[in-house]
């Protein structure tokens, strides 16, 4: 990309996803050939993050409290002596941000945009260096987490695009006593083949590819995924509002199932009355109905231990002689309750408990237990109206 | 670890209540709450204004109609001291209970207007059934006679988890929605929340944990820690819970002693993220030997012990 902060001054979400979507914008030769999805070449990608205290204009100060605090891990610490940084406020809700990395001398990119709670990245560089630059950053900053779908969210959300096929897809299994973990990536596919992979593999889907028409041909081709990335990688010319319409929707439908999913709106609190008190809240996320159709407390916590709750960002206490654990999660602060009724887990709020460690919780057990859980959540006030 | 110590035995005390509570949570089936009811007070004092009766119910539910008020127990044995709990909750009227209930401010949180046109006593054991009852009933005179006492003051109920919370002996006072909800039953979840970590008694070992729980994590949000005196806690958990400055200094020394806070002056406490593990470990500490054991051993535990600690 070559920007600079007056393109995008006193410009709406829409017009900056306008002016990006320039990038991919192709010929009808083009689109033809890039049907074969084959080649390095550029894509716009948009990271969906929710934001909890970060601010446009912020940057800086969140790199220096990732440089300068104890508690960081040496991953963190590196990353930061690695790369660095600077942030050019646009506008109030956007800014360019730029990621160096001198020992290889390169310079990458990237607009970030804030509306209504979240923290939108755009960028057109290229995935390895996404990795090692902006998908490290959200990371390790504390107050930023990208957003998650399940697998079901994720078909729901994709299939609800107007005028659209699914053409590729990756698809995960992974459980837990099973020989093996399969990955199955689908280009080129046709109508049911993602029910054909999910039917025969148990494999749930974790990127879905998409190619969309305006009438009559193949327009726009995208794809969305489970962990908060959308990528658009060809508009035909002439296409470019359609694109920037199935954008806007994809974000606002992403949001919306992640709020639905994680997001505590009832979080238990005590309030002292004249005689008695309250305890008002309630919210429960749950991953129920797995492959395996039965475990036992023993095998749960185990399981959890040795691929959830290892690692830095854990730790926890046994409850309930067994029946239930207490997790501090140590990168957003927060504690929460899992309540073993086996196989499923539920995931019970505390009072201090955000979207950010409920988030980040059942992605891990979607990535490293068990892929064919099933997300949903319960909450209600329990005191009041 | 099969030999249940006190500190399980308090656990299924809290386990209990938080079950009950469920009932009004979106895991229960039907939710009483999809169905208007709400928990406006729990472990209330209800001073009849005429006569010096004071009920003290665990749970108040309140649908803006009925107000029942549930006596919540963790085994099946019907003792004569909960005859006498029933009797003091029957004993509320329905000015009492609206009174009640105004200082509880539902009208405000609730926008219910307050109006009560019945008081439910209920008392529910757990895990008790029919078949049960009746070879009970048959078997012992004394049982025959207590159940009939108690069931001419509160309707008895039961509930189990995973199972259903629901009536098995005596009659509702009315007919309105909350009673017909709860003669037709309430599917409870089989590991509900902890939200209430509280006992009757409020003994060492659930002291411990309710303050692990409370200033261990509240101290999560300080870089610097959190202290707490001796008194803060008290008043916390006052007046629905007595509890006494000495059972707090030693559940304080048990603290300081696995490392879950520190001491900084006489009766009072720091907590810091850093000792978080060791607050983590309290639960399972107090789960596996009463606190005292713990402080003093359990061989000589003793009279002069007692003194010396004074």
């Amino acid at each position: 990309m070559d920007l600079s902060p007056s393109d995008f001054e006193d410009k709406t979400t829409r017009e900056v996803l306008h002016e990006l979507i320039q990038y991919v914008v192709t010929t009808d030769e083009e689109m033809q050939e890039k049907t074969t999805r084959s080649g390095s070449r550029t894509d716009l990608n948009i990271y969906l993050c929710d934001k909890q205290g970060f601010e446009i204009g912020e940057l800086d100060s969140w790199i220096t409290r990732l440089a300068e605090e104890d508690s960081v891990t040496s991953y963190a610490e590196s990353y930061v002596a690695d790369h660095t940084f600077s942030e050019s406020v646009a506008d109030n809700d956007i800014s360019l941000v730029t990621i160096k990395t001198p020992a290889k001398n390169r310079t990458d990119e990237f607009v970030f945009v804030t509306n209504d709670g979240y923290l939108w990245v755009l960028t057109t560089v290229h995935s390895d260096w996404r990795k090692k630059t902006i998908e490290n950053l959200l990371g390790y900053l504390p107050c930023v987490e990208r957003l998650y779908l399940s697998a079901d969210n994720l078909e729901e959300l994709t299939d609800g695009i107007q005028d659209s096929r699914v053409s590729g897809f990756t698809a995960k299994y992974h459980a837990p006593n099973r020989e093996r973990d399969a990955t199955l990536m689908f280009s080129g596919a046709e109508e049911d083949d993602l029910e054909k992979a999910e039917e025969t593999f148990d494999a749930k889907p974790t990127r879905i590819e998409f190619d969309q028409t305006n009438s009559p041909s193949t327009a726009i081709q995208g794809s969305n995924t489970s962990k908060g990335r959308l990528t658009m990688r060809s508009v035909r010319r002439g296409s470019e509002a359609k694109a920037v319409n199935t954008l806007l929707g994809l974000t606002e439908g992403y949001q919306e199932l992640d709020r639905q999913n994680f997001e505590v709106e009832h979080s238990p609190q005590r309030r002292e009355l004249d005689n008695g008190f309250t305890i008002d809240g309630f919210t429960a996320v749950e991953l129920t109905d797995p492959d395996r159709s039965s475990a036992t407390n023993e095998e749960l916590i185990s399981d959890l231990e040795e691929n959830v709750l290892n690692g830095n960002q854990y730790r926890y206490g046994i409850r309930d002689s067994g029946r239930k654990i207490r997790v501090y999660d140590t990168d957003h602060q927060e504690t929460f309750d899992i309540a073993l009724e086996p196989p499923n887990l539920i995931l019970y709020a505390r009072e201090t408990t955000t979207a950010l460690s409920f988030r980040s919780f059942v992605r891990d057990v979607y990535d490293e237990l068990d892929s064919t859980y099933s997300l949903s959540k319960s909450d209600n006030p329990v005191a009041i109206q | 670890m099969d030999e249940v110590t006190e500190g399980i035995r308090q656990r299924r005390e809290v386990n209990a209540y938080n079950l009950f509570y469920s009932a009004v949570t979106a895991r229960a089936t039907p939710s009483l709450y999809n169905h208007g009811v709400r928990i406006p007070m729990l472990f209330p004092e209800i001073e009849d204004r005429t006569s010096d009766i004071t009920a003290e119910p665990d749970f108040v539910l309140y649908d803006g109609e009925t107000c029942v008020l549930a006596e919540i127990k963790s085994g099946h044995n019907i003792e004569g001291r909960h005859i006498k709990q029933m009797r003091e909750c029957a004993g509320v009227d329905i000015e009492t209970a609206e009174a009640a209930l105004k200082d509880a401010q539902v009208q405000d949180r609730m926008g219910y207007t307050g109006t009560v046109t019945a008081v439910e006593p209920a008392i529910v054991y757990q895990d008790l059934d029919e078949v049960y009852i009746e070879e009970a009933a048959t078997e012992s005179t004394q049982f025959r006679d207590r159940l009939e006492e108690l069931t001419s003051y509160a309707v008895l109920m039961t509930q189990d988890y995973g199972d259903q919370l629901r009536p098995l002996r005596g009659e509702f006072n009315k007919s309105g929605n909350l009673q017909s909800l709860l003669r037709r039953g309430i599917q409870l979840p089989q590991n509900p929340p902890d939200q209430i970590m509280l006992t009757e008694g409020m003994e060492h070992e659930i002291l411990a944990i309710a303050i692990a729980d409370v200033w261990g994590e509240k101290a999560l949000d300080y870089a610097d820690g959190l202290e707490v005196s001796r008194t803060e806690v008290r008043d916390y958990f006052s007046p629905q819970h007595n509890v006494r400055l000495t059972d707090l200094d030693l559940v304080f020394d048990f603290l300081v002693e696995i490392g879950a806070c520190e001491q900084v002056e006489n009766h009072a406490y720091r907590f810091t993220r850093d000792r978080f593990d060791a607050v983590l470990d309290v639960e399972p500490q107090v789960l596996s030997e009463p606190v005292e054991d713990y402080l003093h051993g359990t061989e000589q535990m003793s009279l002069t012990d007692d003194f010396e600690n004074e």
